[in-house]
């Protein structure tokens, strides 16, 4: 024994869970909302139910097998299992929502629809209906007040949009005469639904469901689930719900919209009113999970951050995840004393367990965790399941001497300190060299020193002869009248003995240039040539001239030799330019 | 044609595409937003701003531009969208157009957080500060964020404005106790505005929350370093050696680290500050620190040359030149040693050390009334320093104590 107390300082791979199953082809397909862990025959012995939406299928999951399937009516926003009546021996309601319904089972069969109450209606956009309706208004001019409405901000119907997208009169008419008569109503679409238990905080006490509408409302269905009986209205889209309190006693329900904000809803003075909390977390960007631990509610956002806020909407912390979250659950262990831990995963695979911002434990998993239920399987009360995105089902439980409370990450310097720097190595020679310097800085000072001038000696007089000798493109001062950059480019064609020297000028300075001779100058023994001199009459800057020479090798074997091509300033007796030209050695004519 | 599925029809899978969008799973959500495309005729608002959103994220601004604007003109109202019409042209870099459309949101009535820091943000590439300042004290005024302080202290840093600053990042610190990145910046303003000690604390502290950030590593192990305590410093720079083994400021320090350490270890110091060197050729300061690791190591032609390079990237540091100066005594080049005396005088004139360096080389090459002259400025600008100062260097006064004897000696 001792030999594993020594060893609890270190986290096991799985640290505080326990593995129980799992399988790689459960092809499950679904989100948190829709896995619950569920007592459903009354038995204490709890079963995974998994409403499948790629599917439409509830899955029954009894242990590791399934036991049944049943085909869903339409692909499900969230299923939630509540109890409507206390009596001991019930057994709980399952309650699937799906478009503008939620269908609810009993004994796993079809029991019940509720309808989504109808919108209301903008009244400008009802009342431009009611007069088409009544032929008051045909459905042209229906049609242009319709577009007015819109623009002055009104909320339009499905009908309007309808309408409105239309671009042929025709059917525009046929579309308005198609729904004379017919009521006008618009429904909306259930966005999440979670439970408020009523008046007992116990598993099987009996809960009504809170349901999220896309037209911005949180409703709060009767036990029965037949009627509404307390709404708030929100300034958008509720997307996640997070539901703490009892109903008859006091409730707060936490709601993440699409705006990205996150926002209060508490029972009012009055039973059955709801108040919408003036105070807004406005969060950077979307939350992608939220969850309630005592009077905090953690959120996970898409820019990897895992946030906590007090109830009051004070900001207690933020932590850096390595990559964002894909899920969030409450692991609650009721022991001595109930503690309750945030397990996270993120989309790299990992599940994390924190207590408040302190990293317990970090479990990796092959796959990303999209869905997670805490709760009781089987028999087994600690237990999780986690789907993965490609399908798979893991069941874990949590070790019995899993200590939640303990920060299991040291808290000591970095692992990196403990790294020796890597500095780099110097030879021996480098050293030899560096305390033969020590001895004779000195004089290796007076050697450079010396050495450098004669190098700037030797590069000035360079430089001096290629300016006097024109041989490169240099401007020769006053004596050359200021001209710069003239650049002369030569290239040889043919084979011989007839040549063709063809000669690019161009002129790189911003001056224009006029009446530059240019000559070429050969040996005459080997080359003749036509015309070995001609006249620029202007060179344009930037602008390149192209010149031939014809040139003929006149040498009885054919003998190579460099030919000179020189750009001659008028004003002076200097070159501005040369080039020398390497020939080929040149082919025999033929007689 | 009636039922009531194909009325919600526009909204039915908003859900599915909000979570998939949120969950960041862009491959399942563009096939949510396709089908419902196809299934309304594209006429549905929040899968086109949804796709938008995610073209977007894949760094596809302009075509994001499209989308927000084809959701825009299915509900003109929806402030939704023209926020996000707004953040496209801020990515494209048309700040003035952006901030066109955030103005037209606050006429629509609607004012958030969002808007005012994204304003912000335009206005600080605009380079509108006034404005910018105005913007971000408003987005904290609507609810504080840590990304808006950053911003509003980072405008006035660069408005040399510290004071201002300061006050912003400790009213950030104390909202956000634990962003180790408001700790560190306010670290580093007290570092640039010489408070030592308060830097230190709250680097320290920035370092408790992520021990592992390279820039407050930098920035608390150069405090460390000023101390004297080298070991701790190097131990501190291992892990921003791990992290950023590229940083010459990095290599820097450390190669000073070796260099200050007791008894110094040259060779490792030169190797590092040569990395350093190699990393970033153009940084003046490795090249002066190589130098002074030089001198010290008696290779003089070699100190010459790094002297040389850091006065040739910056010509307007006086120490470099009085070090050149010391290096030219020792190389037996008296006359260009004195010109780069007189040149490091030229900049700063009241500089003890260089007075007296000066005064020991024109010592040593017999120069007895130049010397003295310069002897009687060092001790002069010496004793007014001296007041304010909280220890004089101890090598100092011995020199000091040396030459003063050696010239009684002389008259």
């Amino acid at each position: 024994m001792l030999g594993t107390a020594a060893k609890s300082s270190i986290p096991r791979k799985d640290g505080p869970w326990l593995h129980a199953w799992h399988d790689p082809v459960a092809s499950i397909k679904a989100k948190s909302e829709c896995v619950r862990l569920v007592d459903l025959n009354g038995d204490s012995s709890n079963i995974l139910l998994v409403a499948d939406e790629r599917d439409k299928k509830m899955r029954v999951y009894k242990g590791t097998s399934v036991v049944s399937e049943h085909q869903l009516l339409d692909q499900p926003v969230s299923m939630c299992v509540f109890y409507t009546s206390d009596s001991s021996s019930s057994t709980p309601a399952i309650g699937i929502a799906g478009g503008p319904y939620v269908f609810i089972y009993r004994h796993l069969r079809p029991y019940f629809k509720f309808t989504l109450p109808f919108v209301d209606l903008d009244p400008q956009d009802e009342s431009i209906w009611a007069e088409m309706d009544s032929g008051n208004v045909d459905a042209e001019a229906g049609w242009q007040m319709l577009q007015q409405a819109r623009d002055s901000g009104a909320v339009m119907s499905s009908w309007s949009l309808d309408l409105l997208s239309m671009e042929d009169e025709m059917a525009r008419a046929q579309y308005v005469a198609g729904k004379r008569g017919v009521e006008h109503k618009q429904h909306t679409v259930v966005t999440c639904m979670e439970t408020l238990r009523k008046d007992t905080d116990a598993e099987d006490a009996v809960s009504s469901l809170v349901i999220g509408t896309e037209n911005n409302q949180v409703l709060i269905l009767d036990p029965s689930g037949a009627k509404v009986i307390c709404h708030a209205s929100l300034p958008s889209t509720p997307s996640i719900l997070a539901v703490t309190g009892l109903y008859d006693i006091e409730w707060r329900i936490v709601v993440a919209c699409r705006d990205g904000k996150l926002y209060t809803i508490k029972s009012g003075e009055m039973k059955g009113q709801a108040v919408v909390q003036g105070t807004v977390i406005e969060l950077e960007t979307q939350p992608n999970a939220l969850a309630r631990i005592e009077k905090s509610i953690y959120v996970t956002t898409m820019d990897a951050q895992l946030s906590c806020y007090h109830i009051k909407g004070r900001k207690l912390f933020s932590v850096a995840l390595p990559a964002p979250a894909a899920c969030m659950g409450v692991a609650k262990i009721s022991r001595s004393r109930v503690v309750e831990a945030l397990i996270a995963s993120l989309t790299n695979g990992e599940v994390r367990l924190y207590n408040g911002k302190h990293l317990i434990h970090v479990m990796q998993f092959d796959d990303v965790v999209v869905a997670m239920r805490w709760g009781q399987m089987g028999r087994e009360q600690n237990s999780c399941a986690f789907i993965g995105r490609s399908g798979s089902l893991t069941l874990k439980m949590m070790s019995r001497q899993a200590n939640l409370e303990k920060s299991g990450a040291d808290s000591g310097p970095p692992a990196e300190q403990d790294m020796p720097l890597r500095v780099p190595k110097k030879t021996k020679l480098y050293v030899e060299q560096s305390e033969r310097e020590v001895d004779n800085a000195i004089h290796m000072h007076r050697v450079f020193q010396r050495d450098l001038c004669k190098l700037r000696l030797t590069t000035a007089r360079s430089y001096v002869k290629i300016i006097t000798s024109g041989e490169a493109g240099v401007s020769t001062g006053g004596g050359g009248g200021g001209v710069t950059n003239v650049r002369l480019n030569a290239q040889v064609m043919g084979l011989g003995p007839f040549f063709k020297i063809k000669l690019d000028v161009t002129n790189g300075g911003g001056k224009p240039l006029s009446d530059m001779p240019i000559c070429v100058s050969y040996n005459p023994e080997i080359y003749r040539c036509e015309k070995p001199s001609w006249t620029v009459p202007m060179l344009l800057p930037n602008v390149t001239c192209t010149y031939e020479v014809s040139v003929k090798c006149i040498h009885e074997e054919g003998a190579a030799d460099a030919i000179r091509v020189i750009l001659v300033n008028p004003n002076s007796s200097v070159p501005l330019v040369s080039g020398l030209v390497n020939m080929p050695i040149s082919e025999l004519l033929e007689d | 044609m009636n039922h009531p599925t194909h009325t919600t029809l526009r909204s039915r899978r908003n859900w599915y595409i909000h979570s998939c969008y949120t969950s960041g799973d862009y491959k399942a959500c563009l096939a949510a937003i396709e089908e419902e495309l196809v299934a309304c005729s594209g006429l549905c608002e929040y899968p086109i701003y949804c796709k938008g959103l995610i073209m977007r994220h894949q760094g596809k601004v302009n075509e994001s531009l499209q989308y927000f604007q084809a959701a825009t003109s299915l509900s003109p109202h929806n402030v939704l969208n023209l926020k996000q019409v707004a953040r496209s042209l801020y990515l494209l870099g048309k700040h003035r157009a952006a901030v066109d459309v955030y103005e037209e949101t606050t006429k629509l009535g609607f004012e958030d957080w969002e808007i005012w820091h994204n304003k912000g943000l335009c206005f600080t590439y605009l380079k509108d500060y006034e404005e910018a300042i105005d913007c971000f004290e408003r987005a904290n005024d609507v609810q504080r964020h840590d990304a808006s302080y950053l911003q509003l202290g980072k405008i006035y840093c660069l408005q040399e404005d510290f004071k201002a600053a300061l006050k912003t990042y400790q009213e950030a610190v104390d909202f956000s106790p634990q962003n180790s990145e408001i700790l560190t910046t306010l670290g580093l303003v007290y570092l640039r505005l010489g408070e030592n000690q308060k830097a230190f604390d709250h680097l320290g502290n920035s370092l408790a929350h992520d021990p592992l950030n390279p820039k407050t590593i930098l920035a608390a192990g150069s405090i460390i370093q000023d101390n004297q305590d080298m070991d701790v410093a190097l131990m501190k720079y291992r892990i921003a050696a791990v992290k950023t083994p590229n940083s010459a400021q990095l290599w820097n320090n450390i190669g000073m680290c070796f260099f200050g350490k007791n008894p110094p270890k040259y060779v490792a110091a030169v190797a590092c500050l040569k990395r350093a060197l190699y990393l970033d050729p153009f940084e003046w300061l490795i090249s002066y620190n190589l130098g002074l690791v030089h001198l010290n190591k008696q290779q003089y032609a070699s100190a010459f040359h790094f002297f040389s390079a850091s006065i040739n990237l910056n010509p307007n540091f006086a120490a470099t030149y009085m070090y050149l100066a010391i290096t030219l005594a020792r190389l037996d080049d008296f006359d260009n040693s004195c010109a780069a005396y007189q040149k490091s005088i030229e900049i700063n004139e009241n500089e003890s050390t260089t007075r007296l360096n000066y005064a020991i080389t024109l010592f040593n090459n017999d120069e007895m009334e130049r010397s003295r002259e310069q002897f009687e400025i060092f001790e002069r600008i010496f004793a007014e320093s001296g007041e304010g100062e909280d220890e004089p260097d101890q090598e100092v006064l011995a020199q000091s104590a040396e030459l003063r004897e050696a010239l009684k000696n002389e008259e």
